[in-house]
């Protein structure tokens, strides 16, 4: 008799990394990703790309919706995405 | 009765039959895509209503201000050629009007050039892939317009956002990958020229969420919240966009599993329903709802979906606020419906409730043609429907019956 060990229903892994979502906390949301198909298609948006202000910018603050991400966002007349 | 059999009682009355046919109608012609503040927003209200009412909820509206919502109140013509000839592009495929854009009604036509390497003046700035729309910016002066990629779905449609940035000075039209390669050549080759309008405007409306109570909770009862937003990015001038998996599936698995669960709970155990309004354009409903329910001191367990129309592998699952009893209870709901769960964003209303300090989940399990036309109700798996109205189910069922320490009460085991 073999033990059937084939993953069906519930969560891979631990649940609570449902709770440490990147971006969960920025006004943007997360950058896309292909998860379960509810996001824009890839490429729009990449972890590379951020939503707002300059790359070098969002790379330092670790958030598309930075502090010096957003004021160059504004005083270029932008909002936050682009 | 046993709690297994409870619940397996709950799981046998699940109509995907009810489910499809409300999707069908809310993406249907009357309904117009459902934009919040729009007419086919507020004949989809009513249908919802009715349909809450028919379950002998408590039913009211509530009212929210929704600021600069984007409209594209007419066609937009482009054309561009180049020493071979003319093309006009076919809106909606070919071309879009960027939510950042300025609102021009007369053409617009100028030169091809490519951002932040020619003259900009009087010219269409074609803005390589790798740069952003900000970068793009920096050296505009005197530009006809911004011309930007954009990805298009397996069937050659662009989709459309409503929420993002106040628009800039400049016209800016997004292009699809292989006009954006031949436009882009054909600047770099100082060849080429386009014509376009971008007749995009903002409009200050009302949003309006639905509220309905099924149950009532005892005191110091667990309460249930269950959510999905009605509302979608609305049709376009000869554009349908019938918001069909976006979210009309949410509203059908709320709708479906709010019939059941009136009569189907544990005593003492309250139910409430929120179907919301500006989802769309940055998640306002919900924002409202959260500031009411926080002012009035409840915190219930907030269960949202958004996107049941594709389970592809597993559903993704985030959560918000302090969710980990919740989280408990959705893995085990997953595993006794055999349903896949997947820690994965879902970037929609639960993020309002959790932020706002309420143990929220979002369920989403994919949807086809995201935002676009082909967001239709014959591209919704009934079988995902099933499976993701089962999970909210069980989840409830074990919410109102699992005591804190979790042990399965209905028969699960790691």
């Amino acid at each position: 008799m073999s033990q059937n060990t084939t993953h069906v229903g519930g969560f891979t892994g631990d649940p609570a990394a449902a709770l440490r979502i990147t971006g969960s906390g920025a006004c943007c949301g997360s950058p896309a990703q292909d998860v379960g198909g509810i996001l824009p298609p890839a490429g729009e948006v990449t972890s590379a790309d951020p939503c707002c202000g300059t790359r070098p910018a969002a790379q330092a603050v670790d958030s598309c919706c930075g502090a010096q991400a957003r004021t160059e966002a504004i005083a270029a007349g932008q909002g936050c995405c682009s | 009765m046993t709690s297994s059999r409870q619940l397996a009682e709950l799981l046998d009355r699940v109509s995907v039959d009810r489910m499809t046919t409300a999707i069908a109608t809310l993406a249907s012609d009357p309904f117009a895509g459902r934009r919040v503040g729009s007419a086919g927003g507020a004949a989809a209200r009513a249908w919802l209503v009715d349909q809450l009412a028919a379950i002998s909820a408590d039913v009211r509206t509530e009212e929210f201000p929704v600021r600069a919502v984007p409209q594209v109140y007419e066609t937009p013509t482009v054309t561009w050629g180049d020493r071979h000839g003319a093309v006009e592009l076919v809106f909606g495929r070919q071309v879009a009007i960027h939510t950042a854009s300025a609102d021009t009604v007369h053409p617009r036509r100028g030169a091809l050039a490519v951002a932040g390497k020619q003259d900009p003046a009087g010219r269409w700035l074609v803005v390589p892939a790798e740069m952003s729309l900000f970068d793009a910016y920096r050296d505009t002066r005197g530009a006809a317009g911004l011309l930007v990629r954009r990805p298009v779905d397996a069937e050659g449609w662009q989709f459309t956002m409503l929420a993002g940035p106040d628009p800039g000075p400049l016209p800016v039209l997004t292009l699809d990958p292989d006009t954006h390669h031949g436009v882009l050549a054909a600047a770099a080759a100082g060849d080429g020229w386009l014509d376009g309008t971008t007749p995009l405007r903002r409009d200050d409306v009302t949003g309006t969420n639905i509220h309905a109570r099924l149950r009532q909770p005892a005191s110091g009862g667990v309460e249930l919240l269950l959510t999905a937003h009605y509302d979608g990015v609305g049709d376009h001038p000869g554009l349908r966009l019938p918001g069909a998996s976006d979210n009309a599936t949410g509203v059908a698995v709320v709708l479906e599993a709010a019939r059941i669960l009136a009569s189907g709970l544990a005593d003492g155990v309250g139910l409430s329903i929120a179907l919301l309004d500006g989802e769309e354009v940055g998640a306002l409903g919900s924002a409202h709802h959260a500031a009411q329910l926080h002012a009035a001191g409840v915190s219930p367990l907030v269960i949202n979906v958004d996107g049941a129309g594709r389970l592809d592998g597993a559903a993704a699952v985030e959560a918000g606020g302090p969710a980990q009893r919740l989280l408990a209870l959705l893995d085990q709901a997953g595993r006794h419906t055999g349903v896949p769960l997947t820690a994965g964003p879902v970037a929609s209303d639960n993020r309002r409730y959790g932020g706002a300090g309420f143990a929220a989940v979002g369920i989403g399990a994919g949807m086809g043609g995201y935002h676009s036309p082909a967001d239709t109700p014959d591209q919704v798996d009934p079988a995902t429907l099933a499976a993701v109205v089962r999970l909210v189910l069980a989840t409830a069922h074990l919410a109102a019956t699992a005591p804190a320490t979790l042990s399965s009460p209905i028969g699960d085991k790691r």
